[in-house]
């Protein structure tokens, strides 16, 4: 198998992007991602786009070509990969094992998404497709509505509060505020959080990611490089809540985690940061749980004490994470690796954290039927 | 058959026009778990529901009296 680095990364800003296309986006994001790798663009042999639903939000389909056009790049198999949530994570981890298994030596992961210019209603609809359409959608399940039933089963059986929910919220903002790119710039409080519009109970509208725009890139490379994928796992579980053993808990990221963590030949107390998926406050305490950083029903109170802020014992989300940074879903777990990354080369200014050998993104799809979990580690 | 069992889970969903809830209910006898809409009172985690005769394409409960 061989050794997998990172060459280049680049990512657009996530938010209201009006009057920005698709190609557009994907482009600036992969022309940053050519430019910081500091190579001929005809060293890469395929293109891979992490891209959820364009042919919903945009009404275009047939990603891979015109992704691949927008770089320069016609003539290289070009192809979409969707997860969800996670189709970003899931197109980074098929790339990752294309270069490990000697396939191609380089191929430019592209995660893209343009999600505005929707109406609210019509978003939700687009959004419900990721999960179980007989079971759920159907019944009026929006995203943040299965995200609560779920919150309010955490809550229920070890005794989570709204206030901690909140601090997840609270955290993400102030370190988004320091994100030049993070879509949701705002410091809040507790009592803002708190006091938020209810979107489904026991969740506010800063328990929720916003509606983005973005695109992100990564160059995977088997050649030598300043940053290593030293793991990259997905897994799936079930897609339907009811179908689910627990719903406190997401088996798709415990599986991928625990053979991240086998490749990787590490622990989960070596990792010194983390991007999570917070598409809402509850899943970055789940998060947090299924990733072996604090006992079941222990990552609350572990928030709310500041373990998890920048200058914590275990920084999570200094990006701003979905919550604030935004969540343009097929750029997503793309735009992960990105900030894990400048987090790794000591390029987070304001929110650089100390510790910065190992990092591990998770990228979820749908209610946790999709997950990806990877491991970066700095080599110079 | 109409079934009956305990609710799990449950929320009250806002923003799509009139507030309706959701419960995730386990069903009496076999542990099964089943999405449903909840009519007339709200029902709480643990609470014991019903289900009622319905026109509408999903499964409808209420509270047990």
């Amino acid at each position: 198998m061989k050794r997998v680095h990172i060459a280049g990364v680049g990512k657009t800003a996530f938010g209201v992007l009006s009057g920005r296309g698709l190609r557009e986006l994907a482009g600036e994001a992969m022309e940053a991602a050519i430019g910081a790798a500091g190579r001929d663009r005809r060293e890469i042999e395929a293109v891979y786009v992490g891209n959820f639903d364009a042919p919903s939000f945009t009404g275009q389909n047939h990603l891979g070509p015109l992704v691949a056009g927008a770089a320069g790049l016609e003539g290289v198999p070009a192809t979409r990969f969707e997860a969800a949530c996670a189709s970003g994570g899931s197109a980074l981890f098929h790339a990752v094992q294309a270069v490990r298994a000697g396939l191609y030596r380089n191929v430019l992961v592209c995660g893209v998404e343009k999600m505005t210019g929707q109406t609210t209603a019509r978003v939700a609809e687009i959004l419900a497709g990721a999960g179980d359409a007989d079971s759920e959608a159907r019944l009026g399940a929006t995203f943040p509505a299965i995200f609560a039933l779920i919150a309010r089963r955490h809550m229920h059986q070890y005794g989570t509060t709204r206030e901690q929910l909140a601090a997840v919220a609270v955290k993400n903002h102030w370190n988004a505020s320091m994100n030049p790119q993070a879509h949701l710039r705002k410091v809040i409080s507790i009592e803002q959080a708190l006091a938020g519009k209810p979107v489904a109970d026991p969740l506010t509208l800063y328990d929720c990611s916003p509606v983005s725009d973005g695109a992100a890139a990564v160059w995977v490379t088997s050649e030598p490089g300043e940053v290593e994928v030293v793991a990259c796992a997905q897994a799936s579980g079930a897609l339907a809540l009811a179908d689910k053993r627990e719903i406190t808990t997401f088996e798709a990221t415990r599986r991928a985690a625990r053979r991240a963590y086998e490749e990787a030949g590490m622990e989960p107390g070596e990792i010194q940061l983390a991007e999570v998926h917070d598409c809402f406050t509850i899943a970055e305490l789940i998060a947090m749980e299924d990733l072996g950083f604090i006992e079941a029903g222990e990552s609350g109170a572990w928030v709310e004490s500041g373990a998890t802020g920048i200058d914590g014992s275990l920084p999570v989300n200094t990006s701003g994470g979905l919550k604030a940074k935004g969540h343009p879903i097929g750029a997503t777990g793309v735009g992960q690796i990105c900030d894990l990354v400048q987090q790794l080369r000591g390029q987070a200014g304001e929110r650089q954290v100390a510790r910065r050998d190992v990092g591990l993104t998770q990228n979820l799809g749908g209610s946790g039927a999709t997950s990806v979990v990877t491991i970066l580690r700095r080599t110079v | 058959m109409m079934r009956e069992g305990i609710v799990w889970s449950e929320t009250v969903v806002h923003g799509m026009g009139e507030p309706y809830q959701l419960a995730l209910v386990e069903l009496q006898g076999g542990g099964r778990r089943l999405l449903v809409r909840v009519r007339g009172e709200r029902a709480e985690v643990g609470e014991r529901v019903r289900e009622r005769e319905s026109a509408s394409e999903y499964p409808e409960f209420e509270v047990s009296k």
